[in-house]
């Protein structure tokens, strides 16, 4: 197990399969969030303003220590932090399982799909997948220190691409800047949705910078945002927001494992020298846009090395300092050799265990049986249905239901998590909150009265919570899981 | 630590009778790592290319077929972050 706490906010798309709606996908977002916290009470709803777009009733914290609530007319899981793989990937899982129980008790399964990728291909539309790493405070949050993770960054999307047809052509919430900005050139070439046929990320197009602090414009390959939601003197959360979301159980694992090694690298001045870009951002899009898939680079020192080369590069620093040092370490170290091996050959033997590498053989199959050009509106259609989290419908189910799609969890660990906190971080503590709540008569609570709203009878947070009349009790270190403290502070 | 187990059992059955499935927890530490993929490398000579010209390519054939040619175009989000 990596001395690290991780965790993913994964945002959500809704299908109506209607010609004519009668509900945009936001009201069935929030007819969601209703059904999961009034009716089967898997958590408890926020009774406070959380901040702008977040009142009352807009979400809340669940039994299992995440979140779920409506972020920018999108329904958004935060898992609880985990402390392992195993434990990141059911929770993952979990997230889209509740929401598709709740799809089907809602009766609304019929017409509406609950969609995990992060493109619209009619508006561009663009939403997220973030990750999240614990850091210590003392790590080189510096362009010499974090700038090791951008060729990192830059060239993993060959394993943890989700892929898509087409490209996007103007950059949504683009704000040129001095300074900041860069200018797209190839997006504004609108010939681009025809001569991309297809790419290995969803988000490549949407990256304009290289370090930024903002989320909803001129999103960056390192988000730059301090908001450790634990003790800033202790910690630092590295939070990403460059990744696509994955179906696979194996690339969601490699992704956040191996990220968490090269942090590691980091930290303890390990990583590999001499990888930078010139210019990163076109090296990513560069990268997922490239059709003969050899993925050749120049870095800044004018070397020409391929994305599978630089990715060993981190891969041999990783086992030469690491190999032996947990079981979970010596598992990624093995799936990411394999995966890097294997990229040099035929991509179909990559099925199952690469997004994008599923995704683009069932639309070749698709293509070749039905005869169909790469601008066919039915491939954009299957593209989208690839990410239906629906077992019955999604596309990725179907290489599972065939045996093509290993998984690292299983459908107990999925379910535990869905109602259950991993028992080795804060989330424990925090969950035996909720279900104290959950059980009292607080929960029925439907309207915030308005005394209610200024002095909620409960306030929770990531690293914080509050019960009308207690003190306020503090869980600063996501390492720890409070629960017998907690416990004794709700008198239980 | 009688009291205790009783209303860890008081809680279990209301947790229970709103199908919460706290009868199960989930593991402190891991028991075992993450297991080796099912599939392509079991054999330890390297991934096998996936099967691509058997039935079970007919099955994911059939489900997308069954895939609306026109859902693309209705699905309209919003940008979020």
């Amino acid at each position: 197990m990596l001395h690290r706490i991780f965790g993913i906010e994964t945002e959500y798309g809704l299908l109506i399969n209607q010609e004519q709606p009668d509900r945009p996908p936001s009201w069935i977002a929030h007819q969601i969030i209703d059904h999961l916290f009034r009716t089967k009470r898997a958590g408890v709803l926020d009774l406070h303003h959380r901040g702008y777009d977040e009142p009352p009733g807009n979400g809340g914290f669940l039994l299992n220590g995440g979140r779920m609530y409506v972020d920018m007319g999108h329904l958004e899981f935060a898992s609880p932090e985990c402390h392992s793989l195993r434990d990141l990937v059911a929770s993952d899982r979990a997230g889209d399982w509740l929401l598709q129980d709740a799809i089907e008790e809602l009766g609304l399964s019929e017409n509406v799909s609950v969609i995990k990728n992060n493109i619209d291909h009619e508006t561009d539309a663009t939403f997220g997948c973030h990750e999240n790493y614990l850091v210590s405070r003392n790590f080189p949050f510096s362009y010499n220190g974090l700038g090791k993770l951008i060729p990192f960054l830059v060239t993993r999307q060959i394993f943890t691409g989700a892929g898509r047809i087409g490209a996007t052509e103007n950059i949504d919430g683009w704000i040129p800047l001095e300074q900041l900005s860069r200018e797209p050139d190839l997006l504004q070439q609108p010939s681009n949705r025809l001569t991309i046929p297809y790419q290995i990320s969803q988000r490549a197009d949407y990256i304009v910078n290289d370090f930024f602090e903002w989320v909803q414009h001129n999103r960056a390959i390192i988000n730059t945002r301090d908001e450790p939601l634990a003790d800033p003197t202790q910690f630092r959360r590295i939070h990403l927001l460059v990744g696509d979301s994955n179906l696979s159980e194996i690339a969601t694992a490699l992704k956040m494992g191996t990220t968490g090694l090269v942090l590691q690298l980091i930290e303890d001045g390990h990583a590999p020298n001499g990888l930078d870009f010139t210019d990163p951002v076109e090296a990513l899009r560069q990268v997922s846009r490239d059709q003969e898939r050899t993925w050749m680079l120049t870095l800044a020192t004018g070397e020409t090395l391929s994305a599978i080369d630089i990715q060993e590069r981190f891969l041999e620093c990783a086992q030469t300092q690491y190999q032996g040092q947990d079981e979970e370490t010596d598992w990624i170290l093995q799936e990411w050799e394999e995966v890097l091996r294997d990229l040099r050959g035929d991509y179909t033997t990559l099925v199952g265990r690469v997004d994008w590498a599923s995704k683009l053989w069932l639309l070749e199959t698709f293509r070749q049986q039905e005869h169909l050009a790469w601008e066919d509106p039915w491939l954009k259609s299957l593209d989208l249905e690839y990410h239906n989290v629906d077992p019955h419908k999604g596309l990725y189910f179907g290489l599972m239901d065939e045996g093509k799609a290993p998984c690292v969890t299983t459908r107990d660990a999925i379910e535990l998590a869905k109602y259950s906190p991993p028992r080795d971080t804060r989330a424990f503590g925090r969950g035996e909150v909720i279900r104290y709540l959950a059980d009292s008569s607080w929960s029925g609570i439907q309207e915030p009265e308005d005394e209610a709203r200024q002095f909620p009878p409960y306030v929770i947070n990531w690293s914080v919570f509050q019960v009308r009349g207690s003190k306020a009790f503090i869980m600063p270190d996501p390492f720890r899981s409070y629960i017998q403290e907690v416990r004794t502070h709700l008198k239980l | 630590m009688m009291k205790m187990i009783q209303e860890t059992h008081a809680r279990t059955f209301m947790l229970n009778a709103l199908s919460h499935p706290i009868g199960l927890e989930r593991r402190e530490q891991p028991s075992h790592p993450l297991p080796r993929p099912l599939g392509p490398s079991e054999d330890g000579g390297g991934p096998k290319r996936p099967d691509t010209e058997s039935a079970e390519k007919d099955n994911l054939l059939k489900r997308m077929r069954k895939v609306d040619p026109k859902q693309a175009e209705r699905y309209r989000q919003r940008t979020g972050e």
